[in-house]
């Protein structure tokens, strides 16, 4: 099913209905997903046990998706990580922001899992093949 | 007969086809058996009878054309003729037909028939049986025949079915009409209905009867028109004459047509006069204002892009150019080049918006035939065809500049005449010098600057200074006095000098002055002197005298010195002879100086008595003199000693100072704009008349005192006072659009402008303009107004935008991804998870129906269709409740505890009140203060039911409101700047403000960014009757 070593996802997200169904979904998905409800605690998690992919929220009462990633972007434990924003802004002035800041994918509410799943696939590919 | 005739004879009576022989009076000659037979009568019935008895009645007419041209041996080819037998009954027959001479120069047509009724018959048999053979097709085209055939031409439909046709034509709300070389033949009841007739008196009136006098020519030009064949538009408007006299107007579309096999026009007439009566109010209308703008004395012209568009008749007339050359050039080419500059400069300021392009400036132009004239413009920017121009009004001022430039030449003559005039004048107000010319000067020996300003008396010989004091009191008093008189004034050097002084009143910059003017009399003193004692030692000096000095003993002139004749235009000889001094005098003066002479000689004063008068030279020219008299013994006799000085130049002066000021009052006061001068001191000196109509003031209310009055407050008026101070010390001109105030109290935009009389000396004071632009700023404020609501509405708009795009996002992701879960997953999902998953589905759900509820219930609010129902409720209760729940509710969304502290004091358990809508209040309110503080902070809610009124009070220690928001706080979909990603749909606090305003209650707000927020609701308890009924 999977490799000897589970993939470790961060899901930060203050919408506590979607984060669960995330982390349903990459347990299913054969993941191993981690919970952080606001982006300090999303902070902390990623630096204490790096993570191999962080799904983040971008809009967030606190620390927002922004700075949860310019903060890790800054950390060499963090900064190589795939971070993909799963944000209900639709519009494109973030998602520039975000990418300029160093996001890998930028996708927004409603999504598909099945589209998360092949982006998350990819990602983590892609991440293995420069190791 | 010969054998051929025999034979012909014979075939004549067995031939089988039917001959006869018709004669020029149409009756049968002759006839065969065979022809009989066909007609089913015998020989002797026919024989002498007319031909036509056998010829079916409709068409007896063409047979009988027939014959007649076959009669005039005009070829005819055979042709079938129905035929008349004698039971009745019809036949048809192939008839061919020549002419025959029968002698005595008469002659007959030779007819024979032969029978086809059988071939037709046997025709109709093959048609019949072609017709079975094809019915089957026949039916199918039969259909589409009878479908297109209804489709054809309303003309066809019309002849198919008389039925129908007799139904929609009389019906119809059209005038339908027919009219055939000239004349009705047919009208349909509307038609008789528009013009007023019955059908009979119609039937086959002239068609041009009907048509008004003045449309007959075009109607019949149509006519002829269309005859010729030429295209002439079916539809036109014309005039008809009702029978009552009344004048309809009626559109018509003609087509041609067949009427009776003959062409004719048949045309639908509809009955417009009261649409004509509505263009023609149109056009009076534009046609008023067009004449407005045509014949307004002002040009009015529309510029844009630098190029004229419009010009009307008066500025044709201004410039001598047709409005088709204006418009060919740029508007700059008109311009004199000097000034182009200029009108470049304003013409862009104005497009810019610039207000203070100003709303009047001058320029010239070179007018067609090459003379320059100045221009006033006034102008404002509109849309021209959809692109920014200007829409000025121009006024030819070339006349009024030919004026100022008269004034001005006037004023500079009349200052060189103040100058070099050879007598002083001097203008004292309030005893000090206001004015000194220098002749004026040279007699007292001081310097200009040292006399401006300083006192009169000092300069006055003290012994005569009690009796200057004494008329200059007197004149104050009003008294009359004398204006003449002579005293003595001390000079620099300390000598006296005697002086002639002749004064007048005048108002001097506004205030009560005297204008005097003086002449050295130190020498005519000192000869009066001399001859006193000797004449016969100074005669040389009298000679010498520039002065005219004469002695008149009785009425005889003794003595006149050569000034004197001068004067007078005399020789010494004809002088002496004259039979009296009158005689030098004008005629219209004499009655008075003999009067005034005789009682002065009575008097035996030894004063002197000054007259002014005219003298009459011996050339006829006429001399303003002044003459001093005095009574002295000649040969020792009573006579009288005259010294008559020459003053025509100086009266020339006083007459052209009068009349430039005239001049000058004249123009500024029929000026449209208002205009005054203020003193150095800021008092008005003069207002003209439409600054006095601007403020609504009277010339005394406003002449004589300072503006401040019209200014809306001091500190405005020293202000403006201040910004105008720097200006005209600058040498500039000071302009402004400020509210001015009129003497009835009510304020309105004022365009003021100023500017010194004389940059470098600002003690002449400031001339000042104002205009009213109240319209204009009017206008300019409505403008703004509106765009600031079209703003407000643009942003509400993009905050519902972003706030439903961000909410139904986040729900919508819930949902979408349970569902996929249950779907892709939901074999390996363990019985509890699926029930959570199913779960979150309905709490999202439920989430975006509280939402979607959120924006009906405000838009329900918005429309005014909110319902307040009250029921008798516990506040107490529900209010505890509510506040439970909604702490509950803040619990479990994971944004932390809070300490909640519920308190209630009550008198009254029950209070009328709509319970939907309180607990929408409290919800919203104690929701807020949950989701705005932090973990572990306070959240306080009381609770007061007494004296009729609930009292609400629900505070926190929250990230509170900043100042800049709190008065947008109701407002739909606004939400403070302050929230960060904290969610929200902006419509809580929205809600709450309906839901109080429908109880008739308070809300208030007391907040601080940062430190927390606290808010006060009262309701009252008892429904007021109004929101009852409501």
């Amino acid at each position: 099913m999977m490799s000897a070593k589970q993939a470790r996802i961060l899901v930060i997200d203050d919408e506590a209905a979607v984060r669960e169904n995330v982390s349903r979904f990459l347990r299913l998905e054969g993941y191993l997903p981690m919970e952080a409800a606001h982006g300090t605690q999303g902070i902390e998690m990623a630096l204490r046990t790096p993570p191999d992919l962080i799904l983040c929220d971008l809009m967030m009462p606190g620390i927002d998706g922004f700075g949860v990633l310019a903060r890790l972007r800054a950390e060499p434990a963090t900064a190589g990580v795939p971070f993909v924003f799963l944000t209900a802004s639709a519009d494109v002035e973030d998602a520039r922001v975000g990418f300029l800041l160093g996001a890998n994918e930028y996708v927004t509410k409603p999504f598909n899992l099945a589209v998360l799943a092949g982006i998350i696939e990819q990602r983590l590919k892609a991440a293995r093949g420069q190791v | 007969m010969n054998d051929n005739d025999s034979l012909m004879a014979a075939a004549f009576e067995v031939a089988g086809i039917g001959v006869c022989f018709i004669g020029e009076d149409s009756t049968f000659l002759r006839v065969n058996p065979a022809f009989c037979r066909m007609l089913g009568y015998e020989q002797d019935e026919l024989i002498g009878r007319p031909w036509h008895m056998a010829a079916p009645p409709d068409v007896a007419a063409e047979h009988g054309r027939f014959l007649g041209a076959v009669l005039k041996n005009s070829p005819k080819i055979p042709r079938e003729w129905r035929i008349r037998r004698s039971d009745g009954s019809f036949l048809t027959a192939l008839v061919s037909a020549r002419a025959m001479d029968v002698g005595g120069g008469r002659r007959c047509a030779v007819v024979t028939f032969s029978n086809i009724d059988d071939r037709l018959r046997a025709e109709e048999e093959v048609r019949r049986l072609n017709h079975d053979l094809e019915q089957r097709i026949e039916e199918r085209t039969r259909e589409l025949t009878e479908r297109l055939a209804q489709l054809e031409s309303a003309d066809n439909a019309l002849r198919r079915s008389e039925e129908r046709y007799r139904l929609v034509v009389d019906n119809v709300s059209i005038g339908i009409f027919v009219v055939r070389d000239a004349h009705f033949v047919f009208m349909n009841p509307r038609a008789l209905d528009i013009i007023g007739y019955t059908a009979e008196e119609m039937d086959g009136a002239e068609f041009l009867h009907i048509v008004h006098p003045d449309e007959r020519a075009v109607v019949m030009d149509r006519h002829i028109r269309r005859q010729r064949g030429e295209y002439v538009d079916p539809h036109y408007e014309l005039q008809v004459m009702r029978k009552n006299g009344e004048v309809v107007w009626v559109a018509l579309d003609a087509v041609l047509i067949q009427w009776d096999g003959r062409p004719a026009t048949l045309s639908f007439a509809a009955d417009i006069t009261s649409r004509k009566a509505a263009e023609a109010a149109l056009r009076s209308s534009e046609e008023q204002h067009r004449r407005v703008v045509e014949n307004v004395s002002e040009g009015i012209i529309i510029v844009q892009d630098g190029v004229l568009c419009y010009a009307n008749p008066s500025t044709c007339r201004i410039s001598g150019y047709e409005a088709a050359e204006l418009c060919a050039s740029p508007f700059l080419t008109f311009v004199v080049e000097e000034d182009r500059a200029k009108v470049m400069d304003r013409y862009q300021r104005r497009l810019d918006g610039d207000t203070t392009a100003g709303d009047h400036y001058e320029f010239r132009i070179r007018r067609k035939d090459g003379e320059i004239i100045w221009l006033v413009i006034s102008g404002v920017v509109i849309e021209w065809g959809g692109r920014p121009a200007t829409l000025s009004f121009i006024t030819d001022i070339t006349e009024r500049k030919a004026q100022d430039e008269a004034l001005a030449k006037s004023e500079e003559r009349y200052r060189h005449v103040v100058d070099n005039v050879s007598v002083g004048i001097i203008v004292v107000r309030d005893g000090r010098f206001a004015f000194i010319n220098p002749q004026a000067l040279a007699i007292t020996g001081y310097t200009m600057e040292t006399m401006i300003g300083s006192e009169f008396l000092p300069l006055v010989h003290p012994e005569d200074r009690a009796q200057v004091i004494d008329r200059h009191l007197r004149r104050q008093r009003g008294e009359q006095v004398e204006s003449r008189y002579e005293f003595r004034v001390l000079h620099k050097d300390g000598s006296v000098v005697w002086v002639d002084l002749a004064a007048v009143a005048i108002s001097w910059d506004g205030q009560p002055a005297t204008l005097s003017f003086i002449s050295d009399i130190t020498r005519r003193k000192a000869v009066e002197d001399v001859v006193r004692r000797s004449e016969a030692h100074y005669r040389s000096v009298i000679d010498g005298a520039p002065v005219g000095i004469v002695i008149v003993r009785g009425n005889r002139i003794c003595l006149a010195n050569p000034a004197m004749l001068d004067m007078a235009g005399f020789t010494e000889q004809e002088m002496l002879a004259l039979p009296s001094f009158l005689t030098c005098v004008d005629e219209s003066d004499r009655a008075f100086m003999a009067e005034t002479a005789r009682g002065y000689v009575d008097q035996r004063s030894g004063d002197h008595m000054v007259l002014t008068f005219r003298v009459r030279r011996k050339t006829g020219e006429l001399l303003w003199v002044e003459g001093s008299t005095v009574q002295v013994e000649w040969e020792g006799k009573q006579a009288t000693l005259s010294f008559i000085h020459d003053i025509t130049q100086q009266r020339r002066l006083e007459e052209s100072l009068q009349q430039s000021l005239g001049e000058r009052e004249t123009i500024l006061e029929t000026s449209v704009v208002g205009i005054a001068f203020l003193n150095a001191d800021g008092r008005v000196h003069w207002a003209n008349k439409a600054m006095r109509e601007l403020f609504g003031v009277m010339d005394v209310e406003i002449t004589g005192r300072s503006l401040e009055a019209y200014y809306p407050s001091r500190e405005e008026y020293l202000r403006v006072g201040a910004a105008v101070s720097v200006a005209v010390r600058a040498g500039r001109a000071f302009e402004s659009e400020l509210r001015m105030r009129r003497g009835d109290g009510s304020l309105f935009w004022a365009n003021l402008s100023g500017k010194a009389v004389n940059s470098s000396d600002l003690s002449r004071g400031t001339i000042w303009t104002v205009l009213d632009v109240t319209q204009r700023r009017q206008a300019e404020e409505d403008t703004r107004r509106a765009l600031a609501q079209q703003r407000e509405l643009n942003e509400l708009k993009s905050r519902f935008v972003s706030m439903t795009s961000h909410e139904f996002r986040t729900p919508l992701a819930t949902i979408l991804s349970s569902a996929e879960l249950l779907r892709y997953y939901g074999d390996r999902l363990p019985v509890d998870e699926k029930t959570e998953v199913i779960g979150s589905i309905e709490s999202a759900v439920k989430r975006m129906t509280l939402m979607l509820d959120g924006v009906l219930m405000i838009g329900r609010a918005d429309a005014g269709k909110l319902e307040f129902q009250p029921g008798s409720v516990e506040p107490v209760a529900l209010v505890r409740a509510v506040v439970e729940e909604a702490a509950r509710a803040a619990a479990s969304d994971g944004s932390g505890l809070k300490r909640l502290d519920f308190s209630s004091a009550s008198t009254e358990d029950s209070g009328m009140l709509d319970e939907k809508l309180l607990r929408h209040i409290v919800g919203n309110l104690v929701g807020n203060a949950f989701k705005y503080s932090a973990e572990g902070t306070p959240v306080v809610v009381s609770l007061q039911c007494e004296a009729g009124e609930m009292r609400l009070s629900v505070a926190d220690a929250g990230i509170g409101i900043p100042y800049e928001d709190q008065a947008r706080l109701f407002e739909t979909f606004h939400r403070a700047s302050n929230v960060g990603n904290i969610q929200g749909t902006g419509l809580g606090l929205a809600i709450v403000k309906r839901a109080v305003d429908l109880h008739g209650g308070r809300i208030s707000v007391e907040s601080a960014a940062g430190i927390g927020t606290r808010f006060d609701v009262t309701l009252p308890l008892v429904v007021p009757k109004e929101t009852k009924e409501s």
